[in-house]
């Protein structure tokens, strides 16, 4: 190993996004989030059936994810990216979860979410490498996470290596028998040699998976039980929430600034279209963890 | 009054004419949108004044869905009646 490396391995936020690159995004407003995301403030795919309105497709899919991970009636639980909370307070209040625990690297999530939870949700304001459980977890979860663990411009064989380092440290944490659940955007019919600049504006210092790197870094560590790609949920969910933000135009240019407006409008909308047409996926995987 | 088929449709052939910088004759409305070299910011622009201008929501994706003018400029008129019922 090159002094480099020993470098980078020794700091926590070199492979991924910083924590400030991860607040440009997350922290713009709690008040300008609130308007076009539902009542639980889930920013992330939802699972739809026809008749489900944004709320209700997005408690489904967090019940799926818990489902997937086995977390019901589990001693201790740990959300990996866990936004504003919504998860954590599922697993609580619906799955008889004892104590749930969610990492941001967000302020204002976790400022939200202490303000907000009970007592058996812990939020803790760490990535996965700095944190240190207790004791190991019957079940993970991480939803829209994963497209935060890489920079860009990193080699296909960086980027298996940084994602098993995420799956050796789910499987050293984490009790024998157990599940991960995991939900990323992923590319798919998209050449990685022409990046939008728009979207790396958007998601500073992120990059995302291919559903190829996720399965080889996985190898040897969980078992893909389950595998579902869902791009035209995606694209639901973010029409949904970009006719909810042109509906509260005005009290969001209050929130957030015109310019903040028009940025997501945009973002939101190419997005829409990105799912819609494939260049973009939405992968959902039950793994199992392997005994070893 | 609601916006019929056809002035959509030549709003439509404006725009993408515009987009050119070529005349209106020059753009067929049963070629794909991708033939005008439509890509995803310029869709997200465009619905965004098609909905200005039609008072209803439109979808991002509406001229990947419906990729020519003709095709979108039915649906759209379709939507516009019955947001106009």
């Amino acid at each position: 190993m090159n002094s480099l490396e020993t470098l980078a391995l020794n700091t926590t936020d070199a492979y991924g996004a910083s924590a400030a690159a991860i607040q440009s995004h997350y922290d713009v407003s709690n008040e300008f989030y609130r308007l076009w995301l539902d009542e639980t403030m889930t920013y992330s795919c939802a699972f739809w059936e026809e008749a489900d309105d944004l709320h209700s497709a997005q408690l489904k899919k967090i019940d799926l994810h818990l489902s997937q991970a086995r977390a019901r009636a589990a001693a201790t639980i740990l959300d990996i990216g866990c936004g504003w909370g919504s998860l954590l307070n599922r697993a609580v209040d619906h799955f008889e979860v004892k104590h749930a625990v969610g990492l941001t690297l967000s302020e204002a999530q976790h400022k939200w979410i202490q303000d907000t939870s009970g007592k058996n949700v812990e939020v803790r304001m760490e990535s996965w490498e700095e944190h240190v459980p207790v004791a190991p977890y019957a079940a993970i979860v991480s939803i829209g996470a994963f497209e935060h663990f890489i920079k860009p411009g990193m080699k296909k064989e960086e980027k298996v290596r940084v994602y098993r380092r995420f799956f050796e440290w789910c499987h050293a944490n984490s009790v024998e028998d157990s599940w991960l659940s995991l939900q990323s955007i992923v590319y798919e019919n998209f050449d990685e040699t022409e990046p939008n600049d728009f979207v790396k504006e958007i998601f500073p210092e992120s990059d995302l998976p291919r559903l190829a790197e996720i399965v080889e870094a996985m190898q040897g560590l969980y078992e893909i039980a389950g595998l579902r790609n869902d791009r035209e949920h995606y694209a639901r969910t973010l029409q949904v929430w970009l006719s909810r933000l042109r509906s509260n135009r005005a009290a969001a240019i209050a929130a957030g600034g015109e310019a903040l407006y028009r940025k997501y409008e945009k973002y939101l909308g190419i997005f829409v279209i990105g799912f819609h047409v494939g260049t973009v996926n939405l992968a959902r995987i039950a793994a199992r963890r392997i005994s070893r | 009054m609601v916006a019929s088929a056809e002035e959509i449709s030549a709003w439509l052939q404006h725009y993408f004419a515009d987009l050119k910088g070529v005349s209106r004759e020059h753009i067929p409305i049963t070629s794909p949108f991708l033939k005008f070299g439509l890509d995803s910011a310029t869709a997200v622009a465009l619905t965004g004044d098609l909905m200005e201008w039609l008072k209803i929501d439109v979808d991002p994706a509406v001229l990947y869905e419906h990729p020519t003018i003709e095709q979108v400029s039915a649906h759209l008129f379709s939507l516009v009646k019955t947001a106009d019922k």
